[in-house]
């Protein structure tokens, strides 16, 4: 109790500090800005501007403030070992039209890997199928039936589908809780692209029969297995500094922790008294079911007393992420609908503070964009809309010229970058200084990545501005201009398919560079950095899907992360499973029913 | 709506000849909760896996070694334990008389709390008192 109290104590320490944090660089950085603003006159467009600023400012101190705290705090990592659990546990794998093959492929490595367990016979395995095309059905269920067989894992491994996705994932889940989930103390939620070892599964299990009010327990998933240069890009960022920035959550959540939806372990009691959601009155995108349930089941279960915790030092837990920016960009969109539907609960009943902020902070992960945008909009208008300057004022025979503000306006771009960059600068810094260079390729390479990393991921930040924006206005216009069909395995795209998702782009990007040098040329160095990236966007997207050019950086050392030198054992073996299938006819015999 | 239908006692309820392998299938399988009905349904409904040297009636009849008749057991698709959670539907946008409700209740309270000293304590003196 005391102890608890003590860690409580502490986390409100630290969600103060990081708020007086956050709020003194707004307030700095907002100082600034109005003192530039005001050199040629005040007017209505500069509120807007102090405004928007204001806000796009907080947003990313609040991002730099987490990263430092990751830094500041130390890695709480707990010695793996312990008694064998005693509570049974579900692993569900719930999917929905995906590929058969890899993900019947990824849940045999799973299953191995927990097969080696001495407390392998506390596991059961359940595929909840909500696909809805009838050849990928068929090919699920022959896939279940030989992944069975193979394994010997009857009574084990479950396959079922429901014809009518009601709710989606969060009704495929509340399915399983109330035809089965009595029977199991915890269930281990997964995606289709999710691979985790049996170790650590085991570990979950065992600190949550530690801690019996735990209701989730978060794993840090690692992205894996991208082969393109966007996808080692992400890989890289990543595992260098997803580990820090996870850490830093951590530390300020607390017990109010995040669910990302995937690789968390859930005690499924506590789950099953709070976790159901009536669907929200009203038609979509705002009313019906709620689509992105993690982080409103996180909060239903914090309202309830349940811990809700990220433990970063959950290592060995997996998934795949969109190889290219378009594919990046669909999968936002989805998000953008759920989160921005998030308003609607953001006030529910007796929700936690600390909920009611992670949920505003989902919203706000998507409205950043349209508020940086309008910013950039209300800049090219205010040299426009300012009054002519004043020289002679009346009260003096000479000329009074406006102050400049240059050095004002240059040390807020710095402030501003170095919130962006200066926490991966510091990660980048750690990793040389304490040695762990050897994981991504030595320090050279690890400095030479982190250089390509920064300028490549700032020339990409403009794009993902612009489809945010997009995904924005779709989700409040009801509309959607559909994406072009992927086209290949690998993750790679055409010329002309990366053209014609950002066509549109390239036309915004083309019109504010014309629109800066005819009207305001003062502006236009300024708006180079962003409006150039937007009018070569095809090339910036067709080139970071090549997979040629993402091996041709893994030849050479760059964006190295650990799984490159040590590979993923779940991973290989999964890889193994598949390779098995391609060559392998089936090994059984099937007989006929026994009628 | 599931293809694994809730398996529900036999309609027929007769025995089919094979009651003598279910304690067998619940030992290996670690089922005890499936019942008689259920693994009627099981070897009526689906196929199973069979090793060489172990054909059909030779594993209906008994034969073969215990770790042969445990693999062609582990191959059986079985339905899942059948134990359901109740999970109440928490409703995240209730009208706003209900969101509300505790607070005007509070509100409700407080006021009484302050209005009631300052009432008149003492009951009205009746007319035919005041009369006398």
């Amino acid at each position: 109790m005391a102890l608890a109290t003590f860690e409580g104590s502490q986390t409100a320490l630290r969600r103060l500090a990081m708020v007086l944090c956050a709020t003194s660089l707004t307030v700095a950085a907002s100082f600034m800005f109005a003192t530039v603003v005001q050199a040629d006159g005040f007017d209505w467009l500069d509120v807007v501007r102090i405004t928007l600023m204001a806000i796009a400012a907080f947003w990313l101190a609040w991002g730099g403030c987490i990263a430092f705290f990751g830094i500041l705090f130390p890695d709480e990592s707990h010695p793996r070992s312990g008694p064998v659990p005693e509570g049974r546990t579900a692993v569900l794998l719930p999917i929905y039209n995906e590929a058969t093959g890899p993900v019947f492929a990824r849940l045999a490595a799973i299953m191995r890997s927990v097969g080696q367990l001495k407390a392998a016979d506390q596991f059961d395995f359940f595929v909840l199928s909500d696909t809805t095309r009838l050849e990928v059905a068929e090919k699920e269920r022959q896939a279940y039936e030989a992944l069975l067989a193979q394994e010997g894992a009857g009574g084990r491994l479950f396959y079922r589908r429901r014809e009518k996705n009601i709710g989606r994932k969060a009704g495929n889940i509340a399915d399983f809780v109330t035809t089965s989930g009595g029977a199991y103390e915890y269930m281990l939620v997964l995606d289709a692209d999710s691979l985790m070892e049996g170790e650590t599964i085991l570990e979950m299990v065992r600190r949550m029969e530690a801690d019996p009010r735990l209701g989730l327990l978060q794993s840090l998933p690692r992205i894996i297995g991208l082969d393109t240069l966007f996808g080692r890009l992400l890989q890289f960022a990543t595992s260098l500094y997803g580990p820090y920035f996870a850490r830093g959550l951590a530390a300020v959540q607390g017990g109010e922790g995040s669910f990302w939806g995937h690789n968390a372990l859930i005690r499924t009691r506590a789950f099953a008294a709070s976790c159901g959601m009536a669907p929200l009155q009203g038609e979509p995108p705002f009313g019906g079911h709620i689509l992105s349930h993690d982080t409103i089941e996180a909060a239903l279960l914090a309202r309830d007393g349940w811990t809700v915790r990220l433990d970063p030092d959950l290592t060995g837990s997996y998934e795949e992420a969109p190889a290219n920016m378009v594919d990046y960009a669909k999968r936002d969109r989805r998000w953008c609908q759920g989160n921005l539907q998030h308003g609607r609960v953001l006030v529910a009943p007796r929700f936690r503070f600390w909920s009611r902020l992670a949920i505003l902070q989902g919203i706000f992960a998507y409205l950043a964009s349209p508020i940086w945008f309008l910013f950039l909009i209300a800049s090219l208008a205010a040299p426009l809309a300012a009054p002519a300057p004043v020289y002679f004022d009346g009260h003096s025979p000479f000329p009074v010229f406006p102050h400049p503000e240059t050095a004002t306006a240059l040390a807020l771009l710095f402030g501003l970058v170095a919130l962006l960059i200066l926490p991966k600068l510091l990660l980048a810094i750690r990793a040389l200084a304490d040695g762990s260079t050897a994981e991504f390729g030595g320090p050279l390479r690890l400095l030479v990545s982190f250089l390509l990393e920064t300028v490549l991921t700032s020339m990409l930040a403009p794009l993902h501005m612009m489809f945010t924006c997009r995904s924005v206005v779709q989700v409040l216009t009801g509309a959607d201009s559909g994406w072009p069909a992927a086209e290949r395995d690998d993750g790679s795209l055409s010329f002309a398919t990366s053209l014609s998702a950002t066509w549109w782009i390239v036309v915004t990007g083309v019109a504010g560079i014309l629109f800066s040098n005819y009207f305001v040329p003062e502006l236009f160095y300024w708006l180079l950095p962003v409006a150039v990236p937007m009018a070569l966007a095809p090339v910036l997207i067709w080139s970071t899907a090549s997979v040629s050019l993402g091996k041709a950086t893994a030849r050479i050392g760059l964006f190295a992360v650990p799984a490159d030198q040590k590979p993923v054992a779940v991973a290989a073996e999964m890889h193994n499973v598949l390779n098995a299938a391609a060559t392998e006819p089936a090994p059984a015999l099937v007989s006929e029913a026994i009628a | 709506m599931t293809d694994h239908e809730t398996p529900g006692p036999d309609a027929s309820g007769e025995p089919c000849g094979h009651e003598p392998l279910f304690p067998e299938i619940r030992t290996v399988l670690k089922r005890p909760d499936l019942s008689d009905a259920v693994l009627r349904d099981v070897l009526a409904e689906n196929r199973l896996t069979l090793c060489a040297g172990l054909d059909l009636n030779g594993f209906l009849s008994g034969a073969g070694t215990a770790d042969t008749r445990a693999r062609v057991i582990r191959s059986m698709v079985v339905p899942p334990p059948q134990h359901g959670l109740k999970m109440p539907a928490h409703d995240l946008s209730p009208p706003l008389s209900v969101r509300f409700g505790p607070a005007v209740a509070w509100c409700r309270n407080v006021l009484e709390a302050l209005i009631a000293p300052g009432k008149r304590r003492t009951a009205p003196v009746a007319a035919h008192i005041r009369n006398r």
